[in-house]
């Protein structure tokens, strides 16, 4: 350190020596402070810009990288419009309603719809789906006879394929957290931004991160109310409070805070910071979701998009920004009210909307949407399958940060349905017979045939419960649900099983492994002596069905109901054959969807794609299809399940559908009427009911009465496609006597047409065949 | 590859008239049986519904110009070599169409561009299956998976 210069002078009077002294020391003294005070400064220059460049960097870094964490949003199927598709006018109504649509003739904006006699014209929004955007347009779609006849741009111009965008069925969140909807400032009506601006921050585009005109407002405001009535942070700084740091109100952090404002507004147009703290602001709680920003904010409190809002709305959000629990609409309506009224005087003040506006949006009521709408999960068996799906393939924390895009199969027409099948046939058993059904649940699965994807799930009759999902984890023993893979595995060897093969239905007495005895017994406590094959699985006899599962052996059985996608693997004893291995309704879905589909399995999906936040494809589900059967095999199998329907133990079906409809399904009841179960396809559905307690206590429904009544309840209320389709070349129809199964002709008494693999028809004829041919003979002997 | 689908396209205009299911027309008959308030009683079994029969021959497909519309968008995207967008666009057709067999080769020929002759060979089943005259849809599978 250098030493003073002082000491080394000289002096001459001691006075003076003193008086110099003293003024050298002073002098020196004072130096030396200047010289700590210019090095305290430099220091503190330096610390400060050390201390800028460390905040700098902060505030590019979470600026420019990945601002916030998203939960991913799951979507229901969007539904495809074209000129012969068969939907009802209220069916789209349903839809457009759901998805936040309004009445209104003028159809002045993207979200509304108006519908005349058979007509219905809707302005759409705009979405991006995995790999097509959804243009936002007028549309007039025209309807006859339960199906879009017509589908029209509004000048007019013939459209054959149009999607509307997909409903939000709800999102994955983490237990606590931020949600929000991300908009684009284009997106924000400028009214939107201009009523923010006047009630926040008015000087927002003049200063410079702070503004020392609103933090003198404020203190001159405080000061004459004698308590903080105001702050005077712009809208950058709060943003930055936000965005960066904690709530504390220390000097400390008021002063980064300020300055971090700042260095944000030196770096950032204003529109970005605008637009980051539309998507920042907290704007209200739904439950342990945090409902932040605008856009989210506009679809919670109203159910519309941000585009869509109008004045009075617009000033209800900006009215949240200074408490969103104290003047929480819904709960504290009048404060609520009285806040937007007092914004809309500042917005008339600041000249943002003209005094007719304002006076027209005072007189607006609140406008908040119910709460339940909006903040349930609307489908949470679906979204629980949805879940368990992507879990396969996402990290649980990308499923809750990354904004993804989950399009799924959901269809929400086809679920309502669904819903109100089981929930109504539910409710009238409840009523029916208290002692026994007084809890009695139920699931269903529909899926669609060919495609293998999931269309709706109920997991129990109430439809809005998120707990125990029936139709994935209620495992219950089948009943006669297994009985077609018996049947199919004798048909697959059709040199010794054809539709028409006698097999016995005498009781049966079966030891198992452990050496207890298996004695089944049919359902009418009859034995049916020999009957034909097609016979036994369309009146589900017990007895013939052990005995021919028992003659193809059980591991022939089980590796059946292997090929047709059953994956749980069931035990290993004679009984699995009639049902009493547990499956859950979407493994029994899993199951008749390969025989639906004519023999080709493909799993069950419930995903279709998955896009990140920007709606850029990630990842997407294909069809993906194996065979398993022979296709004439199948179409046998087709022909004894039909024959259930149309003649067997599900025949009361057509007291719900048309007779014109083919179905094929099986019935299912397990002892003592614990489990009704019912698993049957048309031409382009499947669907799996399943009714019983919880408890597993008899409900006194078999499978006919209970749950066929749920599935022919929903198909009368959809359009199902008949059961029709290609005779596969191997296949053969034959006329053949039903006692006997010898061929027979069609004018012959007791003669069924039915088909069989070529090489397997019968060759003996029936007597009236024979007869026939004497008769002919001797006719023909009367020409000759 | 885009010539064949090209072909495919023009196939499937042919093929669809005859290969998809008809809308049924189901009366509203819900109402007479579930609707009811009054207190449930069995439905009434009836003896017979009818006898199992054959199916019946398939009518004019309603839906032709949404599904030309989408293999028309599937070609072009297999010539810009987009096989994951054609594939998504077949399959939109197909849940459309359900039982056209065109669409499933088309969809075969896209899976065997993106080298799955597995899955190629599997729709090629399927559209045979799906066809009255399964002779002709297996003749193109045999020239596509030969190709």
């Amino acid at each position: 350190m250098a030493k003073p210069k002082s000491k080394t002078k000289k002096t001459t009077t001691k006075a003076h020596q003193v008086t110099r002294g003293k003024h050298k020391i002073i002098k020196g003294e004072g130096f030396k402070l200047w010289r700590f005070l210019l090095k305290l400064l430099l220091a503190g220059l330096v610390l400060l810009a050390i201390l800028m460049a460390y905040l700098d960097a902060q505030v590019k870094a979470k600026f420019e990288g990945k601002r916030w964490s998203l939960p991913a949003k799951v979507y229901a199927r969007a539904l495809d419009l074209y000129p012969g598709k068969p939907l009802e006018i209220e069916e789209l109504r349903y839809e457009l309603e759901l998805l936040g649509y309004r009445s209104q003739q003028a159809l002045s904006r993207p979200g509304s719809f108006w519908q005349s006699a058979n007509q219905l014209q809707f302005f759409s929004r705009g979405f991006k789906l995995w790999n097509e955007t959804v243009l936002s347009r007028r549309l007039i779609v025209t309807f006859n006879n339960r199906q879009i006849v017509s589908l029209k741009g509004e000048d007019g111009q013939h459209l054959s394929l149009v999607s509307v965008e997909p409903f939000l069925m709800g999102g994955i969140y983490p237990a606590h957290g931020e949600d929000r909807s991300l908009v684009r400032i284009e997106q924000v009506p400028k009214f939107v931004q201009a009523a923010l601006l006047a009630v926040e921050d008015k000087d927002f585009y003049s200063h410079h991160g702070v503004s020392l005109k609103a933090i003198s407002r404020a203190l001159w405001a405080n000061v004459r109310a004698g308590r903080y009535q105001q702050g005077g942070s712009t809208l950058t700084q709060q943003l930055v409070k936000n965005f960066y740091l904690t709530s504390d109100r220390t000097l400390i952090r008021k002063a980064t805070e300020a300055l971090m404002a700042v260095l944000l507004d030196l770096h950032y147009e204003k529109q970005e910071i605008l637009e980051a703290y539309l998507n920042e602001v907290y704007l209200g709680q739904a439950g342990q979701r945090a409902i932040h920003g605008f856009g989210l904010a506009s679809q919670y409190y109203f159910g519309r998009e941000i585009n869509e809002l109008k004045l009075h709305q617009a000033a209800l959000l900006v009215s949240l920004v200074k408490g969103p629990s104290y003047y929480n609409p819904r709960r504290h309506p009048e404060r609520a009210l009285a806040r937007r009224d007092l914004v809309l005087s500042i917005l008339d003040k600041e000249g943002v909307a003209t005094a007719e506006q304002i006076n027209w949006a005072k007189r607006q009521p609140l406008d908040v949407i119910n709460k339940s709408a909006y903040t349930q999960v609307s489908y949470p068996a679906y979204m629980d399958l949805v879940k368990r799906q992507l879990r396969r393939d996402y990290r649980a924390e990308d499923l809750v940060s990354e904004g993804l895009r989950i399009f799924t199969s959901l269809d929400p027409v086809m679920q309502r349905q669904a819903e109100a099948s089981l929930v109504k046939r539910i409710n009238q058993f409840r009523r029916q017979d208290v002692s026994r059904m007084r809890s009695l649940e139920g699931a269903v699965v529909v899926t669609s045939t060919d495609t293998a994807e999931v269309l709706a799930l109920v997991g129990g009759q109430d439809t809005r419960y998120s707990g125990f999902n029936r139709a994935l984890d209620a495992a219950r023993p089948v009943g006669s649900l297994l009985k077609p893979a018996v049947y199919l595995a004798a048909l697959e060897n059709p040199q010794q099983y054809t539709l028409v093969t006698k097999i016995s239905d005498e009781p049966v007495v079966i030891p198992d492994t452990q050496g207890k005895i298996w004695s089944p017994k049919n359902s009418d406590k009859k034995s049916h002596g020999m009957v034909p094959l097609h016979r036994a699985l369309a009146q589900s006899y017990n007895q013939a069905t052990a005995r021919l599962g028992m003659d193809l052996g059980l591991d022939k059985v089980l590796n059946t109901i292997r090929q047709l996608g059953v994956r749980r693997q069931l035990p290993n004893y004679p009984s699995v054959m009639l049902g009493a291995g547990g499956l859950a309704p979407i493994e029994v879905a899993d199951m008749y969807q390969t025989i639906a589909a004519g023999g080709f399995d493909a799993p069950l999906r419930a995903i279709r794609n998955v896009t990140n936040s920007q709606g850029d494809p990630l990842n997407r589900y294909p069809l993906r299809l194996e065979q398993r059967f022979d296709a004439a095999t199948i179409h046998l199998l087709y022909y004894a399940l039909q024959e259930t329907m149309r003649e067997g133990t599900g025949r009361s079906v057509y007291n719900y559908v048309s007779s014109d409809l083919n179905v094929a399904g099986k019935t299912g009841t397990t002892d003592d009427l614990r489990d009704s179960w019912f698993a049957g396809f048309t031409g382009d559905r499947l669907a799996v009911v399943w009714l019983g307690n919880d408890d597993n206590t008899p409900t006194g429904l078999t499978g006919s009465r209970g749950a066929l009544s749920v599935w022919g309840g929903l198909m009368s209320r959809i359009k199902p496609v008949s059961l029709t389709g290609s005779v596969p070349s191997d296949i053969r129809y034959l006329w053949v006597d039903e006692v006997t199964g010898t061929l027979s002709a069609e004018n012959c008494q007791g003669a069924r047409y039915m088909p069989f693999i070529k090489g397997s028809e019968p060759t003996e004829k029936s007597d009236c065949i024979a007869t026939n041919r004497r008769l002919g003979d001797w006719i023909k002997s009367w020409f000759e | 590859m885009g010539r064949v689908l090209v072909v495919l396209t023009l196939l499937s205009i042919l093929f669809g008239c005859a290969a998809s299911p008809p809308v049924s027309q189901v009366p509203e008959i819900e109402g007479a049986i579930d609707e009811s308030s009054e207190p449930m009683v069995l439905p009434n079994e009836p003896e017979s519904a009818g006898v199992a029969q054959p199916p019946a021959k398939d009518a004019v497909r309603a839906e032709s110009s949404a599904v030309l519309a989408l293999l028309e968008t599937a070609d072009r995207q297999t010539q810009e070599k987009q096989y994951g967008a054609a594939a998504a666009s077949l399959e939109r057709a197909i849940r459309i169409s359900p039982r056209d067999p065109s669409l499933y080769l088309a969809l075969a020929g896209v899976r065997l561009q993106q080298g799955d002759r597995q899955q190629a060979s599997q729709l090629c089943n399927k559209a045979i299956a799906l066809a009255d005259d399964g002779g002709y849809i297996s003749y193109h599978c045999l020239q596509l998976l030969n190709d």
